[in-house]
């Protein structure tokens, strides 16, 4: 069990310091006079030591032997600077888009998955709770194009789900569950506003070549 | 007396990439590879760490132009990493926020069990902001706290506080 936080420990915000060597000789000094009277600290002390030295021995990555030839593709196109730079940007827009669009697509199967668990036996799920399938296999979602697609998926679902709770009010969950589709719709929304503006950007800037 | 610095071992190649010769490029690719890998993995994750790392070397090439030779071309290509994977985990934390609001925790990190141990890469992507950089930073790439706090445009003292906070969360995280 590690020892917890207490902000109030005189000395403790500075343990850090005192282990890195950054603390006057007088401070030094009225450290480890501190620290011979203080179990506390003591163990705190020795707790950050462990993770520092565990942090030190994290090993440097290997390079895959592909890697060059990318980077090597992307040399010849020398475009202009800003518009190289764009194009970065853009790329690696598109992946962390593409990366977020995965987590979404988790959270809609484990939340599909959690709501048919606590439905009774005898209701039978509606269409739209094929939510988590339908984006898991939208996943390829790598631009723009498959980020809209997922957000027709989810205004699709959002329309069949509205649909379902005004037949069976009675649905356990049904409520949360369009809720929570609303919720994503405006997600999704927002992020594609963002990406299409910028996008927009790109296209009305002139290229220019060095 | 001042010693004379050691010549750049880097500085023929960087002349010749420079001026467009690819080879050139590529050897200093070889001798930097390695380490801007480990950092970009560091930064912003397992997951995104080799389009990162081959967006630097990208971002490199493209402005060559700007290297004066003040410093080594080893310490200029790893400041301009830096700046570039900082500046793509954040877009990244702000995307995934957006997205999926109820998986980023208070510290804008990816929601776990405190229970669940993890190891080094997982505890760093879940100091968040502020901390994860500060860290590794520090602890893993060797900047002083003047030189982070130049990077980040915060003053030295939020840098020594940031990385004393990251060690007291990271020891929880981190415990055998």
């Amino acid at each position: 069990m590690t020892t917890p936080f207490d902000p109030a420990h005189e000395w403790q915000d500075r343990l850090s310091e005192y282990l890195d060597g950054l603390l006057t000789e007088t401070e030094t000094r009225s450290l480890e006079e501190h620290l011979r009277g203080c179990e506390r600290c003591r163990s705190v002390l020795a707790e950050l030591r462990v993770v520092v030295d565990r942090l030190h021995a994290d090993p440097a990555d290997s390079v895959s032997s592909d890697a060059w030839p990318r980077i090597e593709r992307h040399l010849g196109a020398r475009a202009s600077s800003s518009r190289a730079s764009y194009m970065i940007e853009a790329r690696t827009l598109r992946r962390i888009t593409a990366v977020a669009s995965l987590v979404l697509a988790l959270m809609g199967g484990i939340w599909v998955g959690a709501l048919l668990c606590v439905a009774g036996p005898q209701w039978s799920p509606p269409g739209w709770m094929h939510l988590g399938a339908r984006l898991s296999r939208a996943r390829p979602s790598r631009d723009l194009r498959s980020l809209r697609e997922s957000l027709a998926a989810v205004n699709r679902e959002l329309t069949d789900a509205e649909t379902a709770l005004k037949n069976q009010p009675a649905t356990p969950g049904l409520q949360n569950a369009v809720e929570q589709l609303r919720r994503s719709q405006l997600h999704l929304q927002t992020v594609l506003d963002s990406l299409s503006s910028a996008e927009r950007m790109r296209d009305n800037q002139p290229a220019r070549d060095d | 007396m001042h010693r004379m610095p050691a010549p750049d071992p880097d500085a023929r190649d960087v002349a010749r990439a420079a001026h467009g010769d690819t080879h050139a490029f590529e050897r200093l690719y070889v001798a930097h590879a390695a380490r801007v890998q480990t950092l970009a993995r560091r930064i912003v994750g397992r997951d995104l760490a080799d389009d990162a790392a081959q967006d630097v070397f990208v971002h490199a090439w493209e402005h060559l132009g700007q290297f004066r030779g003040e410093a080594r071309f080893g310490t200029w290509l790893h400041r301009l990493a830096v700046n570039l994977l900082l500046r793509q985990a954040e877009v990244a934390r702000r995307i995934t926020a957006l997205i999926a609001p109820g998986t980023i925790d208070e510290l804008g990190a990816p929601a776990a069990s405190p229970e669940t141990r993890i190891d080094v890469d997982a505890a760093l992507a879940r100091l968040g902001p502020g901390l994860r950089e500060v860290v590794v930073l520090h602890d893993l790439e060797g900047y002083g706290h003047d030189e982070i706090a130049d990077v980040l445009a915060i003053s030295v003292s939020a840098s020594k506080m940031r990385l004393h906070r990251g060690r007291m969360l990271l020891r929880e995280w981190l415990r055998p």
